[in-house]
């Protein structure tokens, strides 16, 4: 215990953060290189230039021939037959991209014999060669060197298989938090790919479309969200569970209320909901763990207390109870600022109701068995005393009305415990109408 | 593997493989800086994210002199100051209850006693502007006059917030500190009645 090194805040913050590695996600590295990617290339640059030059061309010549083809494709559509086989191979092609490594190889030979009978179909279109010799190429790049033994044959159909792999959407998202304590704020990261548009489900009744929404759960439970993300006429889906812990609550009761200083001992008792873990700051610098700490305070006075409870989930709740203790019965508190009568000196004497428009200056106090209320100039001439509490000072010093200003008080009271209590403050005297 | 300066010189030269090395290899040391100052691992990931952009952009004007971590350091924290400054509007809360009466006199910590995890968890728990002052202050090494220059506050609020983030942190820190050791004296009652 002793040889370990103690450090200040800064040293110790300093020395174990400095340095401290974390792990990014992945899909950081993957949308960073494709934004570096989007922005050299936006970036001029001579050196680049002729590739991008080049790659534009191609890209215009690629995009004319998609033109060509969706035109020429609408035209066959009317042909009963084509159709269907149409169709099976987008299913197919979806599943060969998606599925994992082992049904890959499968629907990889399905396709190659429904690419065999569609360019059958297909051969006599001698004008869409060139473009279907660029559209093999880029498929072969993704897909295995079955596909490259079609290389003879122009399949025209390859035009739509491609451009159905890019549209075809995955869903998939990531949660910043999948439990935690009510109410719970979640923000949500939509990572799926090649999608249009997108539905969120919460699970408890919410949904959003918006890409990256961020959803606030205030009730305890399960919760399953689904992310809908739509392209390309098809839907795919990706679900996580959230679950949201229940808040405890903390509450508590005192008892006595009114402890006479160092003899009573005080008992807090716990009312506290969903609980396990206690933290009481007793106000006199005092912490207890317990679950009902008994505490005898060394002097009356007001009290803070404040009750701390987790739950097992680590689930936070606090209530603090100001002026817990000795606040009701001995207590002497003064105002800040009276406006005097103009009419002459009163005496003093007031009553709750009677000095309702404030004319008199006097504490509100309570428990107190002696009283000593002195007033001050600011240059120190005593010009009030007053040793019943009943009594105030009505703003007037030997009959005549005091000037407008600050006044010092001082009070010494005894309580009815005992206790003796000075205290000092100033006072404005305001200026009446 | 590619050395450092191979590193920068083909950053330079925008090679891909150059990038991607760069990002592989310095990605989980500065990804721990944008944590330092970001409310939440997505706001961090977007602070990366932009500081390596602008690293891949800027990386011809490294100079060469001094740590070039180092320098990537710097854009990480300058990115992040951007972020806080954007996102300002949003935070701009600060929970008075839980700071009022702080000083509670602990001075000095025991190294080993907080894992790096706790301290980057209390860290993490202050309001924006104590955490941003803190951690340019404190670990960073900025003088208060940069600081102030950087967030675009006064010397003296650059001053203030350091000492509430200090006594922030002591108080969490001291919670924290009663917490654990009473779970230890638990654990150790508990081994003992085994």
């Amino acid at each position: 215990m002793g040889d370990r090194r103690h450090m200040e805040l800064e040293e110790l913050f300093r020395s174990r953060l400095d340095n401290i590695e974390a792990v990014p996600d992945p899909a950081v590295r993957h949308s960073l290189m494709r934004k570096l990617a989007v922005k050299e290339f936006l970036r001029f640059n001579p050196v680049r230039f002729n590739i991008y030059y080049a790659a534009g061309i191609v890209a215009a010549g690629i995009t004319a021939a998609v033109m060509l083809f969706s035109h020429d494709d609408r035209a066959e559509k009317s042909k009963p037959g084509t159709i269907n086989i149409k169709s099976e191979i987008r299913s197919d092609t979806v599943a060969m991209f998606y599925t994992p490594a082992g049904i890959r190889k499968e629907s990889q030979e399905k396709i190659e014999k429904q690419r065999v009978s569609q360019s059958k179909i297909r051969s006599s279109e001698r004008k869409l060669e060139v473009q279907s010799e660029q559209e093999d190429k880029s498929v072969a790049v993704v897909t295995s060197d079955t596909l490259k033994k079609m290389e003879f044959s122009p399949v025209v159909s390859d035009k739509t298989t491609n451009a159905n792999i890019r549209k075809t959407p995955v869903a998939s998202f990531k949660a910043s938090f999948l439990q935690g304590c009510m109410p719970l704020k979640v923000s949500f990261y939509n990572t799926s790919v090649a999608y249009d548009s997108c539905k969120w489900i919460f699970g408890d009744g919410g949904s959003s479309v918006s890409v990256n929404p961020e959803w606030i759960y205030d009730r305890p439970g399960t919760y399953r969200v689904v992310l809908n993300v739509y392209g390309g006429g098809t839907v795919s889906s990706a679900t996580e569970v959230i679950t949201v812990h229940p808040k405890p609550s903390a509450r508590f009761e005192v008892e006595p209320l009114n402890p006479t200083g160092g003899n009573d001992a005080v008992k807090f008792i716990n009312y506290s909901n969903d609980a396990v873990r206690y933290r009481w700051d007793l106000g006199d610098g005092t912490v207890s763990f317990a679950f009902e700490p008994i505490h005898r305070y060394d002097r009356t006075g007001k009290y803070n207390i404040k009750l701390t409870v987790w739950s097992e989930f680590g689930c936070a709740d606090s209530i603090t109870v100001i002026n817990a203790l000795g606040g009701s019965d001995y207590f002497i508190e003064f105002p800040n600022a009276f406006i005097p009568n103009r009419d002459g000196p009163t005496g003093g004497y007031y009553s709750a109701t009677s000095d309702a428009s404030a004319h008199i200056f006097h504490p509100i106090a309570s428990g107190v068995v002696e009283y000593q209320l002195r007033i001050f100039t600011r240059t120190g001439i005593l010009i009030f005393e007053s040793n019943d509490i009943n009594i105030g000072w009505d703003g007037y010093n030997k009959g005549n009305l005091c000037e407008p200003g600050v006044y010092v008080w001082k009070v010494r009271v005894t309580f009815k415990n005992g206790e003796t209590y000075v205290k000092m403050g100033d006072v404005t005297l305001l200026r009446g109408n | 593997m590619l050395s450092e300066n191979e590193i920068i010189e083909g950053c330079a030269r925008h090679d891909r493989r150059a990038q991607q090395m760069l990002y592989d290899r310095y990605s989980r040391l500065l990804f721990g800086v944008c944590m330092r100052y970001a409310s939440d691992r997505a706001e961090a990931e977007d602070i990366l994210q932009e500081s390596f952009l602008k690293i891949y952009f800027s990386i011809k004007e490294y100079s060469g002199t001094g740590s070039f971590t180092g320098w990537m350091r710097k854009i990480v924290v300058n990115t992040a100051i951007t972020h806080y400054h954007r996102n300002l509007k949003h935070k701009h809360y600060v929970e008075i209850e839980e700071y009022v009466s702080v000083e509670t006199g602990v001075s000095s910590f025991e190294e080993d006693f907080f894992t790096s995890d706790e301290l980057f968890k209390v860290l993490n728990e202050l309001p924006p502007g104590y955490r941003m002052v803190f951690n340019l202050y404190a670990i960073e090494g900025y003088k208060h006059k940069e600081i102030a220059e950087m967030l675009g506050i006064d010397i003296n609020t650059s001053k203030s917030q350091y000492s509430r983030a200090k006594a922030a942190l002591r108080e969490k820190l001291e919670i924290l500190r009663k917490l654990k050791e009473k779970y230890n004296a638990e654990d150790n009652i508990a081994d003992l009645q085994k």
